[in-house]
């Protein structure tokens, strides 16, 4: 679990909303609940490598792009 | 036991269904211990220690099977050094020799810190007559109840999935 404080600038959620998708879409793409998918964009939740990756590709972006801060810290 | 089946689903939820089951592990033994404690005032001797045994069972379960995984809790706890652990050490300690205190008391006195409350039932007769009653008939509904509901919901489940997968 990772705190809430990147909870406005979610780079995943905004990827997806370039990408048109709702967050039910991501949650079927990358084969997990939606309620997963909100918890990641919230920060709530640190996902694994795998679905990272999984997330990532889904978006068409990199892990490092939507997972990691300017800091270096995993969101 | 399938831990790594889609009963647990994605991996997010898996976590926070095994934190949930450890604690509701840690509330059994809570509730265990209490128990025992609460059957020992009353003068039982055998029972207190059943239920020490039966609340003991799913700690020890879980220390092997992580231990079967290269995982030594016990020496996770250890080097934590955490307050937690000091704390459900001490209350663990502190209630089983209260426990074994009240059995004691109950062996040499030849009689209970209290005396056990008597219940007595006649089926049909005023309100826990049928309350008794309807509690064992209703336990019975409801366990056949819920047989057939699982097994009704786990040929539902496999019907969609076989159907997503043609």
């Amino acid at each position: 679990m990772v705190s809430k404080e990147a909870d406005s600038a979610s780079p995943v959620r905004e990827r997806r909303k370039e990408q048109r998708l709702t967050q039910a879409d991501l949650a079927e793409l990358v084969s997990v609940s939606r309620q997963t998918i909100i918890a990641v964009e919230q920060g709530d939740y640190a996902p694994s490598v795998y679905l990272a990756l999984r997330i990532a590709r889904a978006l068409g972006g990199t892990v490092e792009e939507l997972f990691i801060s300017e800091a270096g810290d995993s969101r | 036991m399938d831990l790594d089946g889609p009963a647990y689903g994605d991996e997010r939820e898996r976590a926070v269904f095994m934190e949930a089951s450890s604690f509701g592990l840690t509330t059994a033994l809570y509730a265990g211990l209490v128990s025992a404690f609460v059957a020992s005032v009353f003068g039982f001797l055998l029972l207190p220690v059943v239920l020490l045994v039966v609340t003991l069972l799913p700690s020890g379960a879980a220390v092997w099977y992580a231990r079967r995984r290269d995982v030594n809790v016990q020496k996770l706890a250890e080097n934590a050094g955490a307050r937690s652990t000091m704390v459900s050490i001490v209350v663990f300690g502190a209630m089983m020799t209260l426990t074994f205190a009240a059995m004691t008391y109950t062996v040499f006195a030849g009689h209970a810190l209290l005396p056990a409350p008597r219940i007595g039932v006649t089926p049909g007769e005023g309100f826990l007559g049928g309350m008794a009653q309807g509690a064992v008939v209703g336990g019975m509904i409801g366990g056949l109840a819920a047989i057939i509901g699982g097994v009704f919901s786990f040929r539902r489940a496999r019907r969609h999935r076989d159907g997503s997968d043609r």
